[in-house]
């Protein structure tokens, strides 16, 4: 029947147009989690190492998204405001515990016997447990968070260009360690 | 660009199609190797372990009163009302961004009319000027005259700056109406010069400024250590929230490289400059980090926002 307007499609909305629909309906605040979930729980993993952390920090970070999503400005770049977040929870973490350097993470459910992703895996969260808190930051928002250079770099102050570089530099110096532990192979 | 810049750029495009697909082709011209590192990276499980925990996390939420319904909807309703009111101002903004062209190009025409009239006004007028002008003076302003295209040069030295040797670029391009009573009165001497506009003069390494979201805003003015070794940090923040202010000062000095939180000042008086002393210990030139948050009742970080600031030494 073409009198009855059919809903909007919440997949083709942009976030902006979403936290309106959840500041109608709190309950329509799961399209916010769905889209952005894995992106978060990732980022917290990268940064914690640990499972259950990140899954409690994950938890604890959409949480305060719908706390103070009333204070959001639709300025049209919600990624950045909620990893902004995203890196407050962390370092409230940081600030109740020291860092473990537990890496539970790489174990996972089912898997009887470690394999050779998981070793790797184990490399390279040792690697990255080398890295300044400020190039782990930079690293993690880049691969897990999966935000552009441009995104990072508005939050840092440089030119997108010199993130692309510091994070080709930060690769190519995790991949000289990476290959000197394993002898040679990638 | 350099062969630097160029990997750098193909690395980034390969992380986002590897982001979009793990199976994505390597582009040309990256290094082979470092594409693969990069891939192994991406590929550690852990998308896989974030599907595990979607489910379970979202069951955890669900159960807080946060998605409680009628409890947002009543805490929030002004909050929901601004941020409509700001989306619908954004998507107006959107709409409406020829608005200022149209505008910029009316102001110009009125702008062009008017001054074609008062220079008209001004040929006509001047025939009734009889100063004397003399012959030292027009020499001297000569080369006004032919920058400015002005036919008469007797009449344009009175509106210049005669004892200014150097052209100045500020020069009125058209003289101001002149009446039949007019006395000619020199401008003052111009000293806002091209050189003094790009003035070299250092400006201090500390001075900086940052947002966020125009309401934290923090500017540090000065880092400096004093003769009893204490160091001062000095700006000013402004906080429009409610939450409570906390100032953090993060020194570079520590182990590690890592920037280590060396003191701070909670609620500081934000009518006036802050300063933040800290004694007791030897701190040596180098990058500090000053940051500023603010916490909810919970002590939670509701957002923050940080200056890395040099100190050079004494």
């Amino acid at each position: 029947m073409g009198w009855f307007k059919s809903p909007p499609d919440v997949t083709t909305l942009d976030d902006d147009a979403v936290i309106a629909l959840v500041c109608d309906d709190p309950e329509k605040f799961e399209i916010l989690y769905e889209r952005y979930f894995q992106r978060i729980y990732r980022y917290c993993l990268k940064r914690t190492s640990q499972v259950q952390i990140a899954e409690d920090l994950s938890s604890e970070i959409f949480l305060r998204v719908l706390r103070h999503l009333d204070s959001y400005r639709p300025q049209g770049n919600f990624a950045a405001w909620l990893f902004r977040i995203a890196h407050n929870v962390v370092i409230d973490h940081y600030r109740r515990q020291k860092p473990s350097i537990a890496i539970d993470h790489i174990q996972m459910k089912g898997d009887s016997k470690m394999t050779q992703t998981v070793a790797n895996q184990l490399l390279v969260a040792d690697m990255l447990s080398d890295l300044t808190d400020d190039e782990r930051e930079l690293l993690v928002l880049r691969l897990e968070a999966e935000l552009t250079a441009p995104e990072i770099a508005e939050r840092t102050g440089k030119t997108a260009n010199a993130v692309r570089v510091q994070i080709y530099r930060l690769l190519k110096r995790l991949r000289a360690r990476y290959e000197t532990m394993i002898g040679g192979e990638v | 660009m350099t062969p630097e810049d160029r990997q750098a750029q193909l690395l980034d495009d390969y992380l986002t199609a590897l982001q979009r697909n793990l199976q994505a082709t390597i582009p040309d011209g990256l290094d082979p190797d470092m594409a693969q590192f990069a891939r192994m990276l991406l590929n550690d499980g852990g998308n896989s372990r974030a599907s595990q925990a979607q489910a379970s996390v979202w069951q955890k939420l669900k159960n807080t009163d946060e998605l409680s319904h009628s409890k947002r909807t009543q805490d929030n309703y002004r909050g929901r009302k601004r941020y409509m009111n700001e989306l619908k101002k954004k998507n107006d903004d959107k709409h409406n961004s020829w608005l200022p062209l149209v505008a910029t190009v009316i102001i110009s025409v009125v702008a062009t009319l008017g001054l074609v009239t008062v220079f008209l006004n001004f040929n006509n007028d001047r025939a009734n000027l009889m100063f004397r002008v003399d012959e030292t003076e027009l020499t001297a302003q000569s080369q006004f005259v032919t920058a400015t295209s002005i036919p008469n040069e007797a009449q344009l030295t009175e509106f210049v700056i005669s004892s200014t040797p150097t052209p100045t670029p500020m020069l009125p391009t058209v003289p101001p109406p002149v009446s039949p009573t007019f006395t000619p009165t020199p401008l003052p001497t111009l000293t806002h010069t091209p050189a003094a506009l790009s003035s070299t003069e250092p400006v201090p390494t500390a001075r900086q400024e940052c947002n966020f979201e125009d309401d934290l805003l923090l500017v540090i003015s000065d880092i400096a250590i004093d003769n009893d070794d204490l160091l001062f940090v000095s700006g000013t923040a402004r906080n429009d929230r409610t939450e409570e202010l906390i100032i953090e000062i993060f020194g570079g000095f520590a182990t590690n490289d890592e920037y280590q939180p060396i003191d701070g000042l909670a609620n500081p008086t934000l009518d006036d400059p802050f300063i933040v002393q800290i004694a007791g210990a030897d701190y040596p030139a180098g990058d500090y980090l000053v940051n500023l948050r603010l916490i909810d009742a919970d002590d939670e970080t509701v957002a923050s926002c940080a200056l890395s600031v040099t100190f050079t030494g004494n």
